[in-house]
Protein backbone atom coordinates (compact mmCIF):
# COMPACT_ATOMS: atom_id res chain seq x y z
CA UNK A 1 0.00 0.00 0.00
CA UNK A 2 1.40 3.37 -0.71
CA UNK A 3 1.44 6.14 1.89
CA UNK A 4 1.84 9.10 -0.44
CA UNK A 5 -1.58 10.98 -2.09
CA UNK A 6 -0.39 12.01 -4.91
CA UNK A 7 -1.39 8.41 -7.04
CA UNK A 8 -4.60 8.78 -5.06
CA UNK A 9 -5.18 12.81 -5.99
CA UNK A 10 -4.05 11.40 -9.99
CA UNK A 11 -6.28 8.31 -10.13
CA UNK A 12 -9.13 10.59 -8.76
CA UNK A 13 -8.54 13.66 -11.01
CA UNK A 14 -8.78 11.20 -13.71
CA UNK A 15 -12.27 10.07 -12.66
CA UNK A 16 -13.02 14.06 -12.90
CA UNK A 17 -11.88 14.11 -16.42
CA UNK A 18 -14.23 10.88 -17.17
CA UNK A 19 -17.04 12.33 -15.65
CA UNK A 20 -16.37 15.85 -17.58
CA UNK A 21 -16.12 13.87 -21.08
CA UNK A 22 -19.09 11.79 -20.37
CA UNK A 23 -21.30 14.97 -19.81
CA UNK A 24 -20.33 16.73 -22.40
CA UNK A 25 -20.86 14.45 -24.87
CA UNK A 26 -24.39 14.48 -24.93
CA UNK A 27 -23.69 17.95 -27.11
CA UNK A 28 -27.05 18.88 -27.09
CA UNK A 29 -28.95 15.53 -28.70
CA UNK A 30 -32.17 14.30 -27.30
CA UNK A 31 -31.87 11.44 -25.51
CA UNK A 32 -35.26 10.40 -26.04
CA UNK A 33 -35.02 7.16 -28.29
CA UNK A 34 -32.73 4.02 -28.88
CA UNK A 35 -31.17 5.44 -31.69
CA UNK A 36 -30.32 8.03 -29.91
CA UNK A 37 -29.06 6.67 -26.58
CA UNK A 38 -28.46 3.19 -27.59
CA UNK A 39 -26.43 3.68 -30.76
CA UNK A 40 -25.34 7.35 -30.69
CA UNK A 41 -27.80 7.91 -33.90
CA UNK A 42 -25.36 5.92 -36.08
CA UNK A 43 -23.00 8.83 -35.86
CA UNK A 44 -19.42 7.92 -35.00
CA UNK A 45 -16.63 8.43 -37.40
CA UNK A 46 -13.59 6.08 -37.52
CA UNK A 47 -11.24 7.58 -34.88
CA UNK A 48 -13.54 7.80 -32.20
CA UNK A 49 -15.25 4.45 -32.84
CA UNK A 50 -11.34 2.79 -33.68
CA UNK A 51 -11.04 4.00 -29.86
CA UNK A 52 -14.27 2.99 -28.71
CA UNK A 53 -13.79 -0.69 -29.95
CA UNK A 54 -10.24 -1.24 -28.72
CA UNK A 55 -10.30 0.86 -25.34
CA UNK A 56 -13.45 -1.57 -24.90
CA UNK A 57 -11.49 -4.95 -25.75
CA UNK A 58 -8.87 -4.25 -23.53
CA UNK A 59 -9.85 -4.50 -19.78
CA UNK A 60 -8.42 -4.18 -16.22
CA UNK A 61 -7.14 -7.96 -17.50
CA UNK A 62 -4.53 -5.88 -20.13
CA UNK A 63 -3.37 -3.87 -16.76
CA UNK A 64 -3.31 -6.95 -14.33
CA UNK A 65 -4.35 -10.25 -15.57
CA UNK A 66 -2.08 -10.14 -18.57
CA UNK A 67 1.08 -9.16 -16.65
CA UNK A 68 -0.02 -11.85 -13.90
CA UNK A 69 0.23 -14.65 -16.60
CA UNK A 70 3.24 -14.18 -17.99
CA UNK A 71 4.61 -13.65 -14.36
CA UNK A 72 2.65 -17.01 -13.91
CA UNK A 73 2.48 -18.81 -17.23
CA UNK A 74 5.07 -16.56 -19.60
CA UNK A 75 4.47 -16.07 -23.35
CA UNK A 76 0.88 -17.79 -23.44
CA UNK A 77 -0.37 -14.72 -22.72
CA UNK A 78 0.12 -13.86 -26.25
CA UNK A 79 -2.70 -15.51 -27.32
CA UNK A 80 -5.07 -12.85 -25.79
CA UNK A 81 -2.92 -10.59 -28.56
CA UNK A 82 -3.50 -13.52 -31.27
CA UNK A 83 -7.52 -13.66 -30.70
CA UNK A 84 -8.39 -9.66 -30.81
CA UNK A 85 -6.74 -8.86 -33.93
CA UNK A 86 -8.60 -11.86 -34.84
CA UNK A 87 -11.09 -10.08 -33.70
CA UNK A 88 -10.95 -7.37 -35.79
CA UNK A 89 -10.76 -9.42 -39.07
CA UNK A 90 -14.48 -10.57 -37.55
CA UNK A 91 -15.56 -6.94 -37.13
CA UNK A 92 -14.22 -6.11 -40.84
CA UNK A 93 -16.43 -9.16 -42.15
CA UNK A 94 -19.53 -9.12 -39.95
CA UNK A 95 -19.08 -5.37 -38.68
CA UNK A 96 -20.98 -3.70 -41.67
CA UNK A 97 -23.50 -6.06 -42.20
CA UNK A 98 -25.10 -5.68 -39.04
CA UNK A 99 -24.73 -1.71 -39.50
CA UNK A 100 -26.39 -2.18 -42.96
CA UNK A 101 -29.01 -4.39 -40.42
CA UNK A 102 -29.53 -2.30 -38.18
CA UNK A 103 -29.63 0.86 -40.46
CA UNK A 104 -32.21 -0.54 -43.01
CA UNK A 105 -34.76 -2.75 -40.30
CA UNK A 106 -34.05 -0.39 -37.55
CA UNK A 107 -32.75 -2.67 -35.22
CA UNK A 108 -30.50 -1.21 -31.85
CA UNK A 109 -29.75 -4.58 -30.12
CA UNK A 110 -28.17 -8.13 -30.84
CA UNK A 111 -31.47 -9.53 -29.59
CA UNK A 112 -33.64 -7.32 -32.15
CA UNK A 113 -31.40 -8.64 -35.25
CA UNK A 114 -32.03 -12.43 -33.71
CA UNK A 115 -36.02 -12.04 -33.31
CA UNK A 116 -36.04 -10.12 -36.61
CA UNK A 117 -34.02 -12.95 -38.85
CA UNK A 118 -35.29 -15.70 -37.07
CA UNK A 119 -39.24 -14.07 -36.61
CA UNK A 120 -38.72 -15.29 -33.45
CA UNK A 121 -39.03 -12.51 -30.46
CA UNK A 122 -38.85 -15.16 -28.21
CA UNK A 123 -35.32 -16.81 -29.61
CA UNK A 124 -34.52 -12.77 -29.22
CA UNK A 125 -35.43 -12.58 -25.74
CA UNK A 126 -33.96 -15.64 -25.05
CA UNK A 127 -30.50 -14.84 -26.43
CA UNK A 128 -30.61 -11.24 -24.22
CA UNK A 129 -31.33 -12.93 -21.34
CA UNK A 130 -28.22 -15.75 -21.39
CA UNK A 131 -26.20 -13.37 -23.05
CA UNK A 132 -26.57 -10.55 -20.07
CA UNK A 133 -25.30 -12.91 -17.37
CA UNK A 134 -21.89 -13.01 -19.16
CA UNK A 135 -21.88 -9.38 -19.52
CA UNK A 136 -23.04 -8.92 -15.96
CA UNK A 137 -20.20 -11.53 -14.64
CA UNK A 138 -18.18 -9.06 -17.00
CA UNK A 139 -19.57 -5.82 -15.28
CA UNK A 140 -18.76 -7.11 -11.98
CA UNK A 141 -15.55 -8.34 -12.61
CA UNK A 142 -14.39 -4.61 -13.74
CA UNK A 143 -16.30 -2.95 -11.10
CA UNK A 144 -14.09 -4.93 -8.45
CA UNK A 145 -11.14 -4.18 -10.34
CA UNK A 146 -11.52 -0.49 -10.48
CA UNK A 147 -12.54 -0.68 -6.64
CA UNK A 148 -9.40 -2.65 -6.21
CA UNK A 149 -7.21 0.00 -7.64
CA UNK A 150 -8.95 2.94 -5.72
CA UNK A 151 -8.27 1.12 -2.74
CA UNK A 152 -4.54 0.69 -3.38
CA UNK A 153 -4.35 3.90 -4.75
CA UNK A 154 -5.71 5.37 -1.40
CA UNK A 155 -3.48 3.55 1.05
CA UNK A 156 -6.81 1.49 1.69
CA UNK A 157 -8.27 4.76 2.84
CA UNK A 158 -11.29 4.13 0.39
CA UNK A 159 -12.60 0.81 1.39
CA UNK A 160 -14.35 -1.34 -1.13
CA UNK A 161 -17.64 -0.87 -0.92
CA UNK A 162 -16.63 2.79 -1.67
CA UNK A 163 -14.98 2.54 -4.20
CA UNK A 164 -17.95 0.05 -5.76
CA UNK A 165 -20.35 2.78 -5.18
CA UNK A 166 -18.17 5.73 -6.92
CA UNK A 167 -17.30 4.29 -9.72
CA UNK A 168 -20.69 2.97 -10.50
CA UNK A 169 -21.92 6.02 -9.49
CA UNK A 170 -19.61 7.95 -11.97
CA UNK A 171 -21.23 5.48 -14.81
CA UNK A 172 -24.23 6.21 -14.16
CA UNK A 173 -24.42 9.81 -14.47
CA UNK A 174 -22.86 9.85 -17.61
CA UNK A 175 -24.38 6.66 -18.88
CA UNK A 176 -28.28 8.17 -18.13
CA UNK A 177 -27.37 11.53 -19.49
CA UNK A 178 -25.44 10.68 -22.75
CA UNK A 179 -25.46 7.11 -23.60
CA UNK A 180 -23.41 5.42 -25.87
CA UNK A 181 -22.32 8.69 -26.84
CA UNK A 182 -20.75 9.22 -23.60
CA UNK A 183 -19.68 5.91 -23.60
CA UNK A 184 -17.96 6.71 -27.17
CA UNK A 185 -15.64 9.66 -25.95
CA UNK A 186 -14.96 8.57 -22.53
CA UNK A 187 -13.49 5.04 -24.68
CA UNK A 188 -11.51 7.46 -26.64
CA UNK A 189 -9.95 9.28 -24.09
CA UNK A 190 -9.08 5.96 -22.33
CA UNK A 191 -7.87 4.50 -25.01
CA UNK A 192 -5.03 7.23 -25.38
CA UNK A 193 -4.88 7.33 -21.78
CA UNK A 194 -4.16 3.22 -21.62
CA UNK A 195 -1.86 3.23 -24.79
CA UNK A 196 0.53 6.57 -22.85
CA UNK A 197 0.57 4.81 -19.87
CA UNK A 198 1.25 1.19 -20.27
CA UNK A 199 4.35 2.00 -22.80
CA UNK A 200 5.61 4.79 -19.85
CA UNK A 201 5.32 2.34 -17.06
CA UNK A 202 6.84 -0.64 -19.54
CA UNK A 203 9.83 1.31 -20.47
CA UNK A 204 10.15 2.77 -17.01
CA UNK A 205 9.87 -0.80 -15.33
CA UNK A 206 12.14 -2.22 -17.84
CA UNK A 207 14.88 0.97 -17.34
CA UNK A 208 14.62 0.22 -13.89
CA UNK A 209 15.49 -3.51 -14.31
CA UNK A 210 18.11 -3.85 -16.84
CA UNK A 211 19.48 0.10 -17.00
CA UNK A 212 18.16 -0.17 -20.66
CA UNK A 213 15.31 1.59 -22.73
CA UNK A 214 13.97 -1.34 -24.34
CA UNK A 215 12.88 -4.84 -23.32
CA UNK A 216 15.86 -7.51 -24.31
CA UNK A 217 17.38 -7.60 -21.51
CA UNK A 218 14.63 -8.73 -19.28
CA UNK A 219 14.20 -11.56 -21.75
CA UNK A 220 17.73 -12.60 -22.17
CA UNK A 221 17.93 -12.94 -18.26
CA UNK A 222 14.94 -15.44 -18.87
CA UNK A 223 16.25 -17.31 -21.55
CA UNK A 224 18.94 -17.74 -19.52
CA UNK A 225 17.82 -18.73 -16.15
CA UNK A 226 13.82 -19.41 -16.71
CA UNK A 227 13.44 -20.75 -20.33
CA UNK A 228 10.24 -22.33 -19.80
CA UNK A 229 8.63 -19.13 -19.77
CA UNK A 230 9.57 -18.54 -23.34
CA UNK A 231 7.71 -21.39 -24.54
CA UNK A 232 4.48 -23.02 -24.41
CA UNK A 233 2.78 -24.99 -22.00
CA UNK A 234 4.14 -22.08 -20.23
CA UNK A 235 6.22 -22.39 -16.62
CA UNK A 236 2.91 -23.95 -14.96
CA UNK A 237 2.43 -26.24 -17.27
CA UNK A 238 -1.07 -25.68 -18.44
CA UNK A 239 -1.16 -23.65 -21.53
CA UNK A 240 -1.09 -26.70 -24.23
CA UNK A 241 -1.43 -26.54 -28.01
CA UNK A 242 -4.99 -27.51 -28.04
CA UNK A 243 -6.01 -25.24 -24.80
CA UNK A 244 -3.84 -22.06 -26.98
CA UNK A 245 -5.81 -23.22 -30.26
CA UNK A 246 -9.26 -23.96 -28.69
CA UNK A 247 -9.11 -20.88 -26.69
CA UNK A 248 -8.63 -18.61 -29.74
CA UNK A 249 -10.95 -19.85 -31.88
CA UNK A 250 -13.70 -19.70 -29.43
CA UNK A 251 -12.72 -16.29 -28.14
CA UNK A 252 -13.34 -15.02 -31.68
CA UNK A 253 -16.24 -16.27 -32.00
CA UNK A 254 -18.06 -14.97 -29.07
CA UNK A 255 -19.86 -12.04 -30.71
CA UNK A 256 -20.92 -10.07 -27.33
CA UNK A 257 -23.87 -7.48 -27.28
CA UNK A 258 -21.61 -4.16 -26.33
CA UNK A 259 -19.76 -5.15 -29.81
CA UNK A 260 -22.94 -5.42 -31.84
CA UNK A 261 -24.09 -1.62 -30.80
CA UNK A 262 -20.66 -0.04 -31.31
CA UNK A 263 -20.64 -2.02 -34.96
CA UNK A 264 -24.36 -0.20 -35.16
CA UNK A 265 -22.88 3.23 -33.81
CA UNK A 266 -20.64 4.21 -36.88
CA UNK A 267 -21.81 6.28 -39.32
CA UNK A 268 -21.18 4.07 -42.27
CA UNK A 269 -20.28 0.79 -43.39
CA UNK A 270 -17.07 2.27 -44.42
CA UNK A 271 -15.90 3.60 -41.00
CA UNK A 272 -16.36 0.05 -39.49
CA UNK A 273 -14.04 -1.32 -41.82
CA UNK A 274 -11.32 1.49 -41.67
CA UNK A 275 -11.88 1.00 -37.69
CA UNK A 276 -11.25 -2.29 -37.52
CA UNK A 277 -8.14 -2.16 -40.10
CA UNK A 278 -6.29 -0.36 -37.58
CA UNK A 279 -7.56 -2.11 -34.73
CA UNK A 280 -4.62 -4.10 -34.73
CA UNK A 281 -2.37 -1.59 -34.17
CA UNK A 282 -3.76 -0.60 -30.63
CA UNK A 283 -2.88 -4.14 -29.50
CA UNK A 284 0.86 -2.94 -29.05
CA UNK A 285 -0.65 -1.99 -25.80
CA UNK A 286 -0.56 -5.44 -24.31
CA UNK A 287 3.49 -5.62 -24.83
CA UNK A 288 4.57 -3.11 -22.30
CA UNK A 289 2.68 -4.82 -19.44
CA UNK A 290 3.32 -8.15 -20.21
CA UNK A 291 7.07 -7.55 -19.82
CA UNK A 292 6.30 -5.56 -16.36
CA UNK A 293 4.96 -9.30 -15.46
CA UNK A 294 7.92 -11.09 -17.04
CA UNK A 295 10.32 -8.79 -14.69
CA UNK A 296 8.21 -9.73 -11.78
CA UNK A 297 9.78 -12.85 -12.24
CA UNK A 298 12.50 -12.22 -10.74
CA UNK A 299 11.98 -9.12 -9.25
CA UNK A 300 9.08 -10.62 -7.07
CA UNK A 301 9.61 -14.29 -6.62
CA UNK A 302 7.45 -14.75 -4.02
CA UNK A 303 4.36 -13.32 -4.46
CA UNK A 304 1.00 -14.34 -2.82
CA UNK A 305 -1.14 -12.79 -5.92
CA UNK A 306 -0.18 -12.81 -9.61
CA UNK A 307 -2.28 -10.60 -11.35
CA UNK A 308 -1.01 -7.70 -8.36
CA UNK A 309 2.72 -8.25 -10.47
CA UNK A 310 2.29 -4.94 -11.80
CA UNK A 311 0.92 -2.72 -9.26
CA UNK A 312 3.37 -4.70 -6.87
CA UNK A 313 6.18 -3.63 -8.72
CA UNK A 314 5.08 0.00 -9.08
CA UNK A 315 4.29 0.54 -5.70
CA UNK A 316 7.85 -0.60 -4.79
CA UNK A 317 9.97 0.41 -7.68
CA UNK A 318 8.31 3.60 -9.45
CA UNK A 319 7.99 7.29 -8.57
CA UNK A 320 4.37 7.84 -6.97
CA UNK A 321 3.15 10.14 -10.19
CA UNK A 322 3.88 7.19 -12.40
CA UNK A 323 1.81 4.77 -9.76
CA UNK A 324 -0.90 7.52 -10.04
CA UNK A 325 -0.69 7.35 -13.68
CA UNK A 326 -0.63 3.45 -13.57
CA UNK A 327 -3.50 3.79 -10.99
CA UNK A 328 -5.92 5.83 -13.39
CA UNK A 329 -5.03 3.53 -16.52
CA UNK A 330 -5.66 0.36 -14.68
CA UNK A 331 -9.36 2.26 -14.05
CA UNK A 332 -9.63 3.55 -17.35
CA UNK A 333 -9.22 0.09 -18.74
CA UNK A 334 -11.94 -1.51 -15.77
CA UNK A 335 -14.32 1.07 -16.72
CA UNK A 336 -14.07 1.24 -20.33
CA UNK A 337 -15.04 -2.16 -20.34
CA UNK A 338 -17.58 -2.09 -18.07
CA UNK A 339 -19.85 0.57 -19.40
CA UNK A 340 -20.65 -1.12 -22.83
CA UNK A 341 -21.73 -4.19 -20.46
CA UNK A 342 -23.95 -2.21 -18.07
CA UNK A 343 -25.23 -0.06 -21.24
CA UNK A 344 -25.83 -3.04 -23.06
CA UNK A 345 -27.59 -5.36 -20.40
CA UNK A 346 -29.93 -2.26 -19.85
CA UNK A 347 -31.37 -2.14 -23.44
CA UNK A 348 -31.43 -5.95 -23.83
CA UNK A 349 -33.88 -5.67 -21.25
CA UNK A 350 -35.57 -2.98 -22.08
CA UNK A 351 -35.81 -3.81 -26.23
CA UNK A 352 -35.66 -7.15 -26.15
CA UNK A 353 -37.50 -8.57 -23.07
CA UNK A 354 -39.87 -5.88 -21.92
CA UNK A 355 -40.69 -4.63 -24.95
CA UNK A 356 -42.33 -8.07 -26.69
CA UNK A 357 -43.29 -9.00 -23.41
CA UNK A 358 -45.33 -5.25 -22.52
CA UNK A 359 -46.40 -4.46 -25.94
CA UNK A 360 -44.48 -1.04 -25.13
CA UNK A 361 -44.32 1.59 -27.44
CA UNK A 362 -40.72 2.83 -28.55
CA UNK A 363 -40.76 6.25 -26.73
CA UNK A 364 -41.64 4.48 -23.48
CA UNK A 365 -39.10 1.12 -24.03
CA UNK A 366 -36.12 3.95 -24.36
CA UNK A 367 -37.01 5.67 -20.97
CA UNK A 368 -37.27 2.12 -19.86
CA UNK A 369 -33.64 0.83 -20.97
CA UNK A 370 -32.08 4.68 -19.31
CA UNK A 371 -33.68 3.98 -15.98
CA UNK A 372 -32.99 -0.08 -15.62
CA UNK A 373 -29.22 1.30 -15.28
CA UNK A 374 -30.14 2.49 -12.19
CA UNK A 375 -31.74 -1.06 -10.59
CA UNK A 376 -29.06 -3.39 -12.82
CA UNK A 377 -25.95 -1.55 -10.90
CA UNK A 378 -27.68 -1.10 -7.88
CA UNK A 379 -29.43 -4.02 -7.20
CA UNK A 380 -27.46 -6.55 -9.11
CA UNK A 381 -23.64 -5.16 -10.22
CA UNK A 382 -22.59 -3.33 -6.23
CA UNK A 383 -24.01 -6.08 -3.98
CA UNK A 384 -22.38 -8.78 -6.15
CA UNK A 385 -19.12 -6.97 -6.56
CA UNK A 386 -19.15 -5.62 -3.15
CA UNK A 387 -19.45 -9.43 -1.49
CA UNK A 388 -16.43 -10.19 -3.63
CA UNK A 389 -17.52 -13.70 -4.89
CA UNK A 390 -15.03 -16.25 -5.16
CA UNK A 391 -17.18 -18.36 -7.98
CA UNK A 392 -17.41 -14.97 -10.43
CA UNK A 393 -15.01 -16.26 -12.54
CA UNK A 394 -16.74 -19.44 -13.28
CA UNK A 395 -19.94 -17.56 -13.86
CA UNK A 396 -17.95 -15.65 -16.34
CA UNK A 397 -16.38 -18.16 -18.31
CA UNK A 398 -19.94 -20.56 -18.48
CA UNK A 399 -21.13 -16.65 -19.25
CA UNK A 400 -18.64 -16.35 -22.35
CA UNK A 401 -19.25 -20.09 -22.96
CA UNK A 402 -22.13 -19.55 -23.90
CA UNK A 403 -22.03 -16.77 -26.37
CA UNK A 404 -19.90 -18.79 -28.45
CA UNK A 405 -22.69 -20.87 -28.72
CA UNK A 406 -24.98 -18.26 -30.37
CA UNK A 407 -23.06 -18.54 -33.05
CA UNK A 408 -25.34 -20.66 -35.16
CA UNK A 409 -27.51 -17.26 -34.85
CA UNK A 410 -24.99 -15.51 -36.41
CA UNK A 411 -24.42 -18.32 -39.58
CA UNK A 412 -27.65 -17.81 -40.30
CA UNK A 413 -27.71 -14.06 -41.00
CA UNK A 414 -24.68 -13.90 -42.76
CA UNK A 415 -23.24 -17.15 -44.30
CA UNK A 416 -25.98 -19.59 -44.54
CA UNK A 417 -30.00 -18.68 -46.07
CA UNK A 418 -31.16 -22.31 -45.05
CA UNK A 419 -30.73 -21.83 -41.10
CA UNK A 420 -34.03 -22.20 -39.28
CA UNK A 421 -35.35 -21.37 -36.04
CA UNK A 422 -35.68 -24.83 -34.31
CA UNK A 423 -31.86 -25.47 -35.78
CA UNK A 424 -30.74 -22.23 -34.11
CA UNK A 425 -32.64 -23.31 -31.05
CA UNK A 426 -31.13 -27.19 -30.66
CA UNK A 427 -27.58 -25.52 -31.47
CA UNK A 428 -27.53 -22.97 -28.30
CA UNK A 429 -29.43 -25.25 -26.30
CA UNK A 430 -27.26 -28.71 -26.89
CA UNK A 431 -23.85 -26.24 -27.26
CA UNK A 432 -24.58 -24.41 -23.78
CA UNK A 433 -25.17 -27.48 -22.00
CA UNK A 434 -22.36 -29.37 -23.35
CA UNK A 435 -20.36 -26.08 -22.62
CA UNK A 436 -22.16 -25.90 -18.73
CA UNK A 437 -20.54 -29.22 -18.09
CA UNK A 438 -17.42 -29.24 -19.42
CA UNK A 439 -16.69 -25.67 -17.60
CA UNK A 440 -18.73 -27.10 -13.81
CA UNK A 441 -18.45 -30.97 -14.15
CA UNK A 442 -14.88 -32.09 -15.89
CA UNK A 443 -13.20 -28.84 -17.15
CA UNK A 444 -11.69 -28.42 -20.26
CA UNK A 445 -11.68 -32.64 -21.63
CA UNK A 446 -8.32 -33.19 -23.27
CA UNK A 447 -7.12 -29.81 -22.58
CA UNK A 448 -9.35 -28.49 -24.97
CA UNK A 449 -11.35 -25.93 -23.70
CA UNK A 450 -15.53 -26.15 -22.64
CA UNK A 451 -16.65 -23.65 -25.49
CA UNK A 452 -15.19 -25.37 -28.61
CA UNK A 453 -16.99 -28.88 -27.03
CA UNK A 454 -19.52 -27.19 -27.31
CA UNK A 455 -19.49 -25.72 -30.40
CA UNK A 456 -18.14 -29.78 -31.69
CA UNK A 457 -22.02 -30.72 -31.17
CA UNK A 458 -24.04 -27.19 -31.27
CA UNK A 459 -22.83 -27.03 -35.20
CA UNK A 460 -23.88 -30.53 -36.45
CA UNK A 461 -26.73 -30.20 -34.73
CA UNK A 462 -27.99 -26.63 -35.60
CA UNK A 463 -27.20 -27.93 -39.58
CA UNK A 464 -29.53 -31.37 -39.18
CA UNK A 465 -32.26 -29.84 -37.53
CA UNK A 466 -31.92 -27.32 -39.80
CA UNK A 467 -32.41 -29.34 -42.97
CA UNK A 468 -35.03 -31.40 -41.28
CA UNK A 469 -37.60 -28.11 -40.15
CA UNK A 470 -39.17 -25.23 -41.89
CA UNK A 471 -37.29 -22.50 -42.64
CA UNK A 472 -37.74 -18.94 -42.52
CA UNK A 473 -40.11 -16.86 -44.63
CA UNK A 474 -38.30 -16.32 -48.31
CA UNK A 475 -39.35 -12.32 -47.91
CA UNK A 476 -37.30 -12.07 -44.07
CA UNK A 477 -34.71 -14.39 -46.05
CA UNK A 478 -34.48 -12.84 -49.25
CA UNK A 479 -34.47 -9.02 -47.44
CA UNK A 480 -31.34 -9.51 -44.69
CA UNK A 481 -29.29 -11.62 -47.55
CA UNK A 482 -29.39 -8.31 -50.21
CA UNK A 483 -27.50 -6.99 -47.27
CA UNK A 484 -25.19 -9.91 -46.72
CA UNK A 485 -23.85 -10.74 -49.66
CA UNK A 486 -20.35 -10.17 -50.71
CA UNK A 487 -20.34 -6.54 -52.67
CA UNK A 488 -23.95 -5.77 -52.17
CA UNK A 489 -23.25 -3.59 -48.92
CA UNK A 490 -23.87 -0.14 -49.48
CA UNK A 491 -20.27 1.71 -49.10
CA UNK A 492 -21.91 4.33 -47.05
CA UNK A 493 -25.33 6.01 -45.32
CA UNK A 494 -27.93 5.76 -47.67
CA UNK B 1 -36.47 -20.09 -52.68
CA UNK B 2 -33.28 -21.80 -53.74
CA UNK B 3 -31.14 -21.84 -50.15
CA UNK B 4 -27.15 -21.48 -50.75
CA UNK B 5 -24.06 -20.57 -48.80
CA UNK B 6 -22.89 -17.26 -49.26
CA UNK B 7 -19.51 -16.89 -51.33
CA UNK B 8 -17.14 -14.73 -52.69
CA UNK B 9 -18.04 -13.62 -56.10
CA UNK B 10 -15.17 -12.93 -57.60
CA UNK B 11 -11.40 -13.95 -57.42
CA UNK B 12 -10.23 -11.10 -55.52
CA UNK B 13 -12.68 -12.23 -53.28
CA UNK B 14 -11.66 -15.54 -53.23
CA UNK B 15 -8.20 -14.20 -52.67
CA UNK B 16 -9.12 -12.17 -49.64
CA UNK B 17 -11.11 -15.25 -48.02
CA UNK B 18 -8.15 -17.33 -48.58
CA UNK B 19 -5.75 -14.73 -47.17
CA UNK B 20 -8.43 -14.65 -44.08
CA UNK B 21 -8.68 -18.43 -43.41
CA UNK B 22 -4.61 -18.37 -43.31
CA UNK B 23 -3.70 -15.70 -41.36
CA UNK B 24 -5.84 -17.56 -38.57
CA UNK B 25 -3.76 -20.94 -39.20
CA UNK B 26 -1.08 -18.97 -38.93
CA UNK B 27 -2.28 -18.51 -35.05
CA UNK B 28 -2.93 -22.04 -34.55
CA UNK B 29 -1.17 -25.40 -33.65
CA UNK B 30 0.71 -26.67 -36.15
CA UNK B 31 1.99 -23.37 -37.25
CA UNK B 32 2.71 -22.34 -33.72
CA UNK B 33 4.86 -24.90 -32.51
CA UNK B 34 7.06 -24.43 -35.03
CA UNK B 35 7.86 -21.21 -33.14
CA UNK B 36 7.60 -22.61 -30.01
CA UNK B 37 11.54 -22.13 -29.11
CA UNK B 38 13.11 -20.61 -25.85
CA UNK B 39 15.01 -18.34 -28.26
CA UNK B 40 15.05 -14.32 -28.76
CA UNK B 41 14.83 -12.05 -32.12
CA UNK B 42 15.03 -8.83 -32.09
CA UNK B 43 15.48 -9.31 -28.14
CA UNK B 44 12.16 -10.75 -27.95
CA UNK B 45 10.91 -14.56 -27.46
CA UNK B 46 10.31 -16.40 -30.70
CA UNK B 47 6.27 -16.72 -29.95
CA UNK B 48 5.80 -12.86 -29.16
CA UNK B 49 7.49 -11.68 -32.04
CA UNK B 50 5.06 -14.56 -34.20
CA UNK B 51 2.36 -12.99 -32.25
CA UNK B 52 2.69 -9.45 -33.81
CA UNK B 53 3.70 -10.58 -37.17
CA UNK B 54 -0.26 -11.95 -37.17
CA UNK B 55 -1.00 -8.24 -35.93
CA UNK B 56 0.84 -7.27 -38.94
CA UNK B 57 -0.88 -9.45 -41.27
CA UNK B 58 -4.12 -8.85 -40.39
CA UNK B 59 -3.36 -4.77 -40.80
CA UNK B 60 -2.12 -5.74 -43.80
CA UNK B 61 -4.45 -8.03 -45.21
CA UNK B 62 -7.13 -5.64 -44.24
CA UNK B 63 -5.60 -2.55 -45.78
CA UNK B 64 -5.39 -4.43 -48.82
CA UNK B 65 -8.66 -5.51 -48.82
CA UNK B 66 -10.47 -1.60 -48.10
CA UNK B 67 -8.01 -0.84 -51.44
CA UNK B 68 -9.39 -4.24 -53.43
CA UNK B 69 -13.43 -3.07 -52.24
CA UNK B 70 -12.70 0.88 -53.32
CA UNK B 71 -13.92 2.04 -50.05
CA UNK B 72 -15.32 5.77 -50.89
CA UNK B 73 -13.79 8.12 -48.20
CA UNK B 74 -16.32 10.96 -48.72
CA UNK B 75 -18.90 10.13 -46.45
CA UNK B 76 -16.79 9.57 -43.49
Amino acid sequence: MTTSLLPLWITLGYIGVALFIGLRARGGHLMDSLEEWGVAGRSMGPITLYLLIAAGSISAYTFMGAPGWAYSKGVAVFYVVIYLSYLALVAWYCGPKVWAFGQRFGHVTQGAAIADRYQSPLLGGLAALVMSIGSLAYAVLQTMGSAYILSVMSGGRIPVWAGVIVILSVIAIYLYVSGQRAIGLTNAFQGILMLVVAWTVGLWAAHHATGEMGFAGVFERLAAERPAFLTLPGADGKMSFAFWTTSIIVSMLSFMPPVWSQWMSARSADTIRRSATWLPTYYIVVLPMVVVGFIGITALPNLGRADTVALEFALQNLPSWLVGLLGAGTLAAAMSSCEPFLHSVSMAYAKDIAQPLFRLGDAATARLARRLLIPVMALIVAPVAISEPSNLIMILLVGLGFATQVLPAFIGMFLWTRASRRGVLAGIVSGFSVTLAFTLIWPNPLGIHAGFWGLMINLPLFVIVSCLTPPVRDDVVERFFELAIPGRLPSGRR
Amino acid sequence: MKHYVVRPRSGKGWILTLAFVALIALGLWPVIGWFNQPRLWLGLPWLAVWTYVIVLGCWLVMLLANRWLRVSSHDD
